[in-house]
């Protein structure tokens, strides 16, 4: 069983100059969700540099197909980011989804006017927005994540009426 | 629907109810860097329970277990 070590995740993205925006459980942990998450989701940037950072970030960490059988040729480097789009990755850090197009928003320019720079593990991070998040997740249309939805309108309530202490 | 509600709402609001807001509330009194340096420690003790688990499924799968 791999660990989750989402801040040693983040940390090596931000080390190579990554632009990326966390989403998914660890942006709803971040906004204040009891409730744990297995993998980071982050949605990056699609250009050649950043697609280079990506993958120097990564690399070392022995990406792989997440739930893909053992064996298969894959190999994380610029190539394989260029031609595809999103990847479901474990690696030795951790599960990790890289993710360039997800429902709920146009691109990541949309999604980085949605987003909040917040320091986690001593990094400058974009995280979306508590708004876009609960957006995102409609969006994503997943049973699964009702319960999860549920939970982010409730802490949206209570940021709105200032309850939260 | 009426006011654009759907019965993805509806749903939804059946699951608040359920919700303890009380563990919300709490999470929130921590900065968002506290928060995910909890979720990191979840994440090792779930690595450790795995473990244990998978030792004692281990340990009762050979019989061993001195029941």
């Amino acid at each position: 069983m791999i660990p989750f070590n989402p801040c040693e995740l983040i940390q090596k993205l931000c080390a190579s100059q990554v632009e990326f925006i966390v989403i998914g459980g660890v942006a709803a942990t971040v906004h204040g969700l009891d409730k744990y998450t297995s993998d980071l989701d982050v949605v990056y940037r699609r250009t050649p540099v950043n697609i280079r950072a990506v993958v120097e970030a990564l690399k070392p960490f022995n990406p792989y197909l997440r739930g893909a059988v053992q064996g298969l040729p894959f190999v994380l480097d610029e190539e394989t980011v260029s031609k595809g789009l999103n990847f479901t990755l474990v690696s030795d850090l951790g599960a990790i989804d890289l993710l360039a197009d997800i429902p709920g928003a146009k691109d990541y320019d949309e999604l980085l006017e949605a987003s909040t720079m917040v320091e986690l593990c001593g990094c400058q991070v974009q995280v979306v927005q508590l708004d876009k998040l609960i957006e995102l997740k409609r969006s994503a249309g997943r049973i699964r994540d009702f319960e999860v939805l549920a939970m982010l309108e409730k802490l949206r309530d209570i940021n709105d009426t200032g309850d939260e202490l | 629907m009426p006011d654009g509600r759907s019965s993805i709402d509806d749903i939804i609001d059946l699951y608040k109810k359920e919700i303890d807001v009380s563990l919300i509330k709490e999470n929130l009194k921590l900065t968002p860097d506290q928060r995910l340096q909890k979720l990191q420690r979840m994440a090792k003790f779930a690595g450790e329970a795995r473990k244990a688990g998978e030792a004692m499924r281990q340990s009762k799968r050979s019989g061993s277990t001195g029941q």
